[in-house]
Order: structure tokens, then C-alpha cells, then sequence
């Protein structure tokens, strides 16, 4: 009795191992084949600030953001807060008229060999904390020997993780580590399924791409949005992503 | 009764002696009155605008200070911290009249600058110019009485009342008070006074009993207020007017009082490396005693003013003679003064390279441990501008010494080369820049040219309905006598010409479920549920809501709609001439203002500090309806009207706008006179 309890351990230990070395396997295949598409961001923000009648000096500032490259042509989705300090400027300023304008100067898709791409911000979305920047096609000859690498596909809808699976993100290290890419591990930590679904899960930079253990695109990592202010980091499915990207081909 | 009569003797005399002291101080206060009211007519409160370079930019900033008028054709005696800089300067006389003024010349070393107002401009029927007149500020004693005049605050002319506190006022952290780089408590001992000053008093005059200006207010130091003397502030806007600048020498030389008080003469602290001092043999810890044939001495800090100025003004290339202890041994120097140049330059703004620059100074370049004049050293850097992502970077303080292999000498070269490499450029040109930092001689390429055309992204598209909710919570529900366990919203507002207003929906009725759904919602966190819910459709889809309206069933079939266009992505317009921005109005400023689908008018989205838009009063936010009596309907009405009006360089222009339930009439009065 007492041995089959041991093999039975034994075997159950070693098949959870085998697992997690499995998972591993496709997680640094992952990084392996797709490091690239996460790619840093950088933007020059010219911010004009109004508040109770008056308007400041406009205000030039620039800012490094991880985004998340989702189609061969370089379309690259960022979270929105991380580029567009709209949000944090309004909810310090307190006052009913303030207003807060946002206009980009330059915006350039940071490549891993140290090409910068000249990239437009064409669209945002401030209920999801998204922002769509596509490289620009009228500002870059070089652009079609640029090879720009798209992130995975995506999980299959009836196929999302539950709680407590374990799940892998890629980033990107900033300049001072030398734009190293990287894979943070974490786990679902909930599911939230109103009013949209969002997962929570630690260990993870917005913008950045989640994965579940098959490799598949999961979601990728923005503030969630409470009262036009971020808030909480989550995670918000791809296929959210993918249909607001659709508004960047149909509106261009 | 020899006591009765004793008491009566003392109250008579005290009664005496009140009665002729007040009759005294009646007559004093009488005259006093009537020399302040002689003197009065001269304030005159100014209001500037000055440009000052920050971030790459030339900044406009607006300030209020005071003077006083000076001669009959209009010469007014301000600070240079009020007016040194302006760009526009207008003068409010005591009775109001209002006049336009030209700046004569600043000088920064004693914080004074001389203005000159147009009179040419006033009216045939203008009152002739009241002008005070300089008393002499070596005659002031502690104790003496003194009013300041000016405009504190940019309040109307005022005055207060006080003593001399203090004839030989110091900073007494050397150093203190800067401005362009030059040391103000070099020059200045101050009139320490203690009536009443203010942020706005500055340039005002200090007076005497008898109405006569005794110095020019400057400073505050604690309660005590600083007036620059009389005959020091005389005779530096006599020069100023006359020439623009102040002419003064320098050698090189830095004293400081002698470290045994009791001893005599002027402790050599330092020499400055290739200067005229240096030149003469001068190390530190020679004693100076004679000056250029005067007696020189310092014992406390309050002394060494005095002797700047006697030495500052000798004249440049005129040899010397000074003599002096070295290690107790007789010395004599000949010391050849230069002409002294100011501090640091003017900046200057460089659009194209997101940059400005200064030229060299001699105090700048030895500053920066240079022998040479040459180059252009950076001021301040635009974030984000072609030289600060050039990389390296360009930063505050480096020197442009080269750009594509031509020599810079000075912005002007700077200037012509930028021009030269820009012409008919319609994208950025990458340049090769050589610069020097500290020891480091530097190569950085930086991209100049055109301006990049502003990237706006687009909001998504989201569905829309057209409503405000509050949530039905539990306690809510109950209070509605609905089940505790109801799910849902109350509609609080309906928004016009919406799909919910074309669908009669109705502030009070209550929604609990969208296509059979239901609307999860029931707890005040949940406020976004439903707003979520709607956005999960796609604009143009028809959606069936179910609900309660005064407890009778609620059933509506509903085409949602695109979200209206935020104020962001619709027209606008910026007006360069007036520095403001206008658009059109916003689905919500319409439902904010309770305007009209049809009613007129444009938003003002930005007004420009210290432009002219602002300068007339007009702010953000404010809806402006009407331009010359004119109404404007939208952006291209607005600017056909605006091109006219600034084609005709109209002298006034007025705008008829709304700012919440008010509306007002604004006067904008642009100088044409000084705009480009």
C-alpha cells in the first residue's frame, strides 16, 4: 500500500514537472521566435494645459512607452496612459473647465538593431487605455526592408485561462539595460467578466503582451479605466484589441 | 488750593502744549499732503510684457511694476527687473489715461531701466505731464520721513508712509539678487525704508517731505523696503537715455573689506586669468589703497559699493595708477581697465533647431574658462526639439562652434548658415554640428528644417445612446419599492437630439435589462456597467431595452449612434496675431452652455499668456459670439473676419462673448507699431 502511495507521488510529481518543463520549452521558444514584437515607443508630446480660463505655456515632453507590434505593416498598440498624460494632468488639476490638449510632434517605433521608424498616433481609445501607432509610409522609404515582427496569434476564445494558470509576459528592458528583452512569469489572479472582461495578472507592464502556457496571445496589459483615470493594471483580451484596430484601417 | 491751582497750571500748559503740537503736526500733515499730492500725478503704473527664453522657446510673461515721470517729454525711471525686457509696455497715468511706451535702455548691474512714452499719440486736449524732480540722496538721514508711491499689486497709484531705516542697505547674502547675471549689490547700497511696500511698487518712487524723489523703490528684506538712491538712479537713466547702455570698465580685480577692521585700504580676494588685473601683477592678499589718485578703504561689506562705483567708472583704455601694500612693502600698479560687457547676452530664439542661444560675452565666455568669444553657447533646450534628440544631445551651456564644417562665431553666423541649409527644405536636414562641452570637443548630428506637422490621433468609434445613469442600489431599489435583488439604472438625464431623446426615453425611467441582458448593475461601483454595455454594440446596431416607467412596463427599440465628435477632432484655428485658438463648439459645450443646435458662436480652446488675445481679458473657455459686431458662425467665417480686421491693422477690435450666464464686451488693442 505504502509503495503505491510512493510510485503514485513519484509519478505525479514527475508528470507536474515534466509539465512545467514543457511549458518553459514553448515559453523561451516564444522569446526565442517573438521578442520582437514588443518594441519601445518613443514620443514627443506637446501639451497645451487651460484651467479656469487661463492657458499655460505649452509644454514639450518625451516619453518612452513598451507597445505591442499586431500586424506585419507595424501597427504597434501601446496603453494609452503611458503616452498621453491627458488623464494624470486632469485628475491633478481639479478644476470643472480644465482642459488638456495633446498633440505629437514625433513619434518613432524604436527597432531592436536601433532603426528608428517615424510612426503617426492615429488612434486612441480612452475607455480601454489604447493608442494605435502604424509606421509612416510617406516619411520612410526605407520602410519596406523594415521587417516588423507580429505578435502570435491569439487564444482561442473557448480556450481562456482560469484562475491560477500560469501565464508569461514578453517586455522589453529600457535603454539603460540595453532594450534586453524579457519574460516575466505570473499568474491569473482573476477573471473579471463585467462590465468587460479583464484578467488580473501580477507581474506585468502595460503594454506589454500576455501568453498563456501553449504560447498563444492572451491579451495585452493596459490601466484599467475608472472615471477617465487609470487605475488598476489588467489585462485585456486580444480580441478587444484586434476589433479596435479595425478603426485604424477604416479611418485612415 | 495751592494744589488745586497746581493741577490746574499743569493741565493748562498740557492743554497748551497739545493744543500747539497738534497745530504743529496740522500743518505738517498739510504740507505734507499737498507735497505728495504735487508729486503724485508722476506715478505711473506699468504693465509689460517680457520675453525671456525657457525650454528652447522665447516665453512671454506679464508683470505690473510702477515709475515715475521724470522730464516733460515723457522720460518714466522704473526698475529693469519691471521693464527691462518688455516687449510692450503700457503706461496708466494717476488719472487713468493710458500710454503706450518705448523702453530707452536697461541696465541690470543697478536694476534700472528708462522708458519713453508716446506722447505723440495723446490727444490734443491730454493734461501736460506732471514730472517729479531728484532731491539729493546724500542729504537723506536715518530717521527721515518718506513715502512710497507706486502701484502695489497693479492696484491704482498708491502711497504709504514711513521712515528711513537704513542709509546704506545690503543684501546680506552676497550674491543674493541677480539679474542677467549681474551682481545689483555690486553698485547699490539701498535706502532702507519702512513704509508699506509690495510685488508692484518696484520702479516707484521713494519721496520726502518735500515731494522730492529720494530713490527709486526696488527691493523688499523683510519688512524693510530698498530704494536705489537718488543720485545714483539719476545719473544712470541721464546715460541710459542718452546712449541705451551704460559705459563702464573692468579689470579683473574682485576686493573685499580687509579682514582687521581697524586696519585701511581694499583686500585683494582674487584676480581673474587674462585680465587686465593680471596683466597690472595683482595676486590676492595685496592691499589697495590708492585708487586712481582717491583714497580707498573698506571696512564691512556696506563699504565696497562705494568703490565699485568710482572704479566701474573709469574709463576703458585710460591707464591706472594704484598702489598698495605686499607683504607690508609699498606697491604701485598701472592697471589698463576694458570696456566691461554685460553678463551673459540677449537669447535668441532658433525655431528650426529647437533651441536658444546666446551670443558670448567676455564675463560669459571666461565663465565658461574660454579665451575666445567665439561660438554660440546653447541657453535652453526644447524637449523633444531637433537638438535635444539629436544625439548627443545638445544641452544648456555647450558652445556651437561649427555646423557642417562652417565656422560659428556668433548666432548671426548661426543664423546665415541655418538659413543656407534650409532653404526650400520641406523635410528636416540631418546637420553636422561641432561643439564644445567643458574640454570636450563634441560631433552631434542634428535634423533642422521645417516644423513637423502635429500628429492628432482620432478617438474610437464607440456606440452611443445618448443618456446619464445613476445605479439602482439596493437601497434605491427599496426606496422605489422594487425587489432588493433589481439590477439596473435609473436614467438621470436624457441629452438632446440623441437616440435615446428620439426614442422618448425619460429622465426617471428605470432600465434593467439591453437585448434580454441583464444590466449587472447594483452597487455604486457598478456605474460603468452600463455605459460599457452600449459600447460593446457597434454604431447603427438596433437594440431593444427593457425597464420601468412609473411602474408601468418599459420596452424600447433603440438605434444607437456614433458617439459624438470630441471637441478634439473638430475644426480649429489658431490666430497667430492675437496667440489664441478657437474651434467649434462640442456636443458638450453645447449641452454644458444649453446652446442651440443652430445657436452661433466658437470656443476659445487657448490664449496665449501675455499675447493680446489675453491681454484684453479673453480666456478659455470663453464662447465668442460676436467680432466687430459681427457674428461668427464657424472656423472659416472666423478666419476671413480675423484676416481683414489684421489686414486693416485695426485699431481695436471688440469681441462680444459668453462666459457662463455672463456675456462682455472685450477691447483688443494690438501694438502694430512693435509686431512683425
Amino acid at each position: 500500500m505504502k509503495l503505491t502511495v510512493v510510485i503514485a507521488s513519484i509519478f505525479l510529481l514527475s508528470s507536474i514537472l515534466s509539465d512545467a518543463k514543457k511549458t518553459d520549452i514553448v515559453w523561451r521558444k516564444l522569446l526565442k521566435e517573438n521578442a520582437n514584437c514588443v518594441t519601445w515607443v518613443s514620443v514627443t508630446a506637446k501639451v497645451e494645459i487651460s484651467a479656469g480660463g487661463r492657458s499655460m505655456e505649452p509644454l514639450e515632453q518625451k516619453l518612452e512607452a513598451l507597445g505591442t507590434i499586431i500586424d506585419e505593416d507595424g501597427l504597434t498598440v501601446l496603453s494609452l496612459n503611458r503616452v498621453d498624460p491627458t488623464a494624470n494632468i486632469l485628475s491633478r488639476l481639479r478644476s470643472p473647465g480644465a482642459s488638456v490638449n495633446v498633440n505629437y510632434t514625433e513619434v518613432f517605433i524604436l527597432m531592436q538593431d536601433g532603426t528608428e521608424v517615424p510612426a503617426k498616433f492615429l488612434l486612441k481609445d480612452t475607455d480601454l487605455d489604447l493608442a494605435y501607432v502604424l509606421p509612416d509610409k510617406n516619411n520612410n522609404s526605407d520602410l519596406k526592408n523594415i521587417v516588423f515582427s507580429k505578435v502570435p496569434e491569439m487564444v482561442d476564445e473557448k480556450k481562456q485561462p482560469l484562475i491560477l494558470d500560469e501565464v508569461v509576459s514578453i517586455g522589453k528592458l529600457k535603454q539603460t539595460l540595453y532594450r534586453q528583452s524579457t519574460l516575466r512569469k505570473g499568474s491569473v489572479n482573476a477573471v473579471i467578466q463585467k462590465p468587460r472582461q479583464y484578467f488580473v495578472i501580477e507581474n506585468t507592464i502595460p503594454g506589454t503582451p500576455v501568453f498563456d502556457r501553449y504560447g498563444k496571445w492572451l491579451g495585452l496589459v493596459v490601466y484599467k479605466m475608472v472615471g477617465s483615470r487609470p487605475s488598476e493594471i489588467v489585462t485585456l483580451p486580444a480580441l478587444d484589441i484586434l476589433e479596435i484596430a479595425e478603426q485604424v484601417r477604416t479611418r485612415q | 488750593m495751592k494744589i488745586r491751582t497746581y493741577i490746574f497750571i499743569l493741565l493748562s500748559t498740557f492743554n497748551l502744549f497739545i493744543f500747539s503740537s497738534a497745530s504743529e503736526e496740522q500743518a505738517k500733515t498739510i504740507s505734507i499732503s499737498k507735497a505728495v499730492q504735487q508729486i503724485y500725478p508722476a506715478i505711473v503704473r506699468i504693465e509689460v510684457v517680457s520675453e525671456q527664453g525657457s525650454g528652447g522657446r522665447m516665453m512671454k510673461s506679464r508683470a505690473t511694476g510702477s515709475g515715475v515721470i521724470v522730464s516733460k517729454d515723457g522720460r518714466v525711471i522704473t526698475n529693469h527687473h519691471v521693464a527691462g525686457k518688455a516687449t510692450r509696455i503700457a503706461c496708466r497715468l494717476y488719472d487713468g489715461e493710458e500710454i503706450m511706451a518705448d523702453l530707452l535702455g536697461a541696465d541690470p548691474l543697478t536694476d534700472l531701466a528708462v522708458l519713453k512714452l508716446r506722447i505723440k499719440n495723446r490727444s490734443k486736449d491730454a493734461k501736460i505731464l506732471t514730472v517729479a524732480e531728484f532731491a539729493d540722496s546724500d542729504q537723506v538721514k536715518v530717521g527721515d520721513a518718506c513715502f512710497a508711491m507706486g502701484s502695489p499689486a497693479g492696484l491704482s497709484q498708491s502711497v504709504t508712509r514711513g521712515i528711513i531705516s537704513n542709509i546704506a542697505l545690503i543684501s546680506a547674502n552676497r550674491n543674493s539678487l541677480r539679474l542677467d547675471g549681474e551682481n545689483v549689490g555690486e553698485l547699490v547700497r539701498w535706502l532702507g525704508h519702512d513704509a508699506v511696500i509690495f510685488p508692484g511698487n518696484s520702479g516707484g518712487p521713494l519721496i520726502n517731505e518735500d515731494g522730492k524723489i529720494i530713490g527709486i523703490n526696488e527691493v523688499g528684506i523683510g519688512s524693510l523696503g530698498g530704494a536705489i538712491p537718488s543720485n545714483l538712479a539719476q545719473s544712470v537713466s541721464d546715460e541710459l537715455a542718452e546712449k541705451g547702455f551704460i559705459s563702464r570698465c573692468w579689470t579683473g580685480l574682485e576686493c573685499q573689506p580687509m579682514l582687521n577692521s581697524e586696519d585701511k585700504g581694499l583686500l585683494v580676494s582674487g584676480i581673474i586669468e587674462n585680465s587686465p588685473a593680471e596683466d597690472a601683477g595683482f595676486i590676492p592678499g595685496d592691499i589697495i589703497r590708492l585708487y586712481g589718485g582717491k583714497r580707498v578703504s573698506a571696512r564691512i561689506p556696506e563699504d565696497l559699493p562705494i568703490f565699485n562705483q568710482f572704479a566701474y567708472s573709469m574709463k576703458p583704455g585710460k591707464e591706472i595708477k594704484v598702489s598698495g601694500l605686499r607683504h607690508n612693502n609699498q606697491m604701485s600698479w598701472n592697471l589698463t581697465p576694458i570696456k566691461r560687457e554685460s553678463a551673459f547676452a540677449k537669447e535668441k530664439e532658433l525655431k528650426s533647431w529647437g533651441l536658444t542661444v546666446r551670443d558670448l560675452t567676455l564675463m560669459s565666455s571666461l565663465e565658461a574658462r574660454r579665451s575666445s568669444k567665439k561660438g554660440a553657447q546653447v541657453h535652453s533646450v526644447s524637449q523633444g526639439g531637433p537638438s535635444s534628440s539629436s544625439k548627443p544631445s545638445l544641452r544648456a551651456g555647450d558652445i556651437i562652434t561649427s555646423i557642417n564644417n562652417e565656422l560659428v562665431t556668433s548666432i548671426q553666423d548661426m543664423v546665415r548658415i541655418t538659413k543656407k541649409i534650409t532653404l526650400g527644405k520641406k523635410e528636416p536636414v540631418s546637420t553636422l554640428v561641432s561643439f564644445e562641452r567643458n574640454l570636450a570637443k563634441l560631433l552631434t548630428v542634428v535634423k533642422i528644417g521645417p516644423t513637423a506637422d502635429e500628429n492628432r490621433p482620432v478617438q474610437a468609434w464607440k456606440a452611443w445612446l445618448g443618456v446619464s445613469t445613476q445605479v439602482l442600489t439596493r437601497e434605491l431599489s427599496q426606496a422605489l419599492s422594487l425587489p432588493s435583488t433589481t439590477r439596473g439604472v435609473r436614467i438621470v438625464q436624457v441629452f438632446p437630439e440623441t437616440p435615446a431623446e428620439v426614442a422618448k426615453l425619460q429622465a426617471g425611467d428605470l432600465l434593467f435589462r439591453i437585448d434580454g441582458q441583464i444590466i449587472q448593475a447594483y452597487r455604486t461601483e457598478d456605474a460603468e456597467v452600463f455605459g460599457n454595455m452600449i459600447k460593446e454594440y457597434k454604431p447603427g446596431a438596433n437594440v431593444v431595452f427593457t425597464g420601468l416607467r412609473n411602474g408601468k412596463f418599459l420596452n424600447k427599440n433603440i438605434k444607437l449612434e456614433r458617439r459624438p465628435t470630441p471637441a478634439n477632432e473638430l475644426p480649429d484655428f489658431e490666430e497667430k496675431t492675437f496667440e489664441f485658438t478657437v474651434r467649434e463648439l462640442s456636443f458638450g459645450d453645447r449641452v454644458n452652455q444649453r446652446l442651440k443646435n443652430n445657436e452661433p458662436g466658437l470656443i476659445v480652446e487657448n490664449v496665449e499668456s501675455a499675447g493680446w488675445a489675453s491681454i484684453a481679458g479673453l480666456r478659455q473657455g470663453d464662447l465668442i459670439i460676436k467680432i466687430n459686431d459681427k457674428l461668427i458662425k464657424d472656423i472659416e467665417r472666423f478666419q476671413e473676419e480675423m484676416d481683414s480686421l489684421i489686414n486693416k491693422k485695426e485699431n481695436k477690435i471688440i469681441f462680444f462673448v459668453k462666459r457662463g450666464i455672463h456675456t462682455h464686451f472685450l477691447e483688443l488693442e494690438p501694438d502694430w507699431k512693435n509686431s512683425i
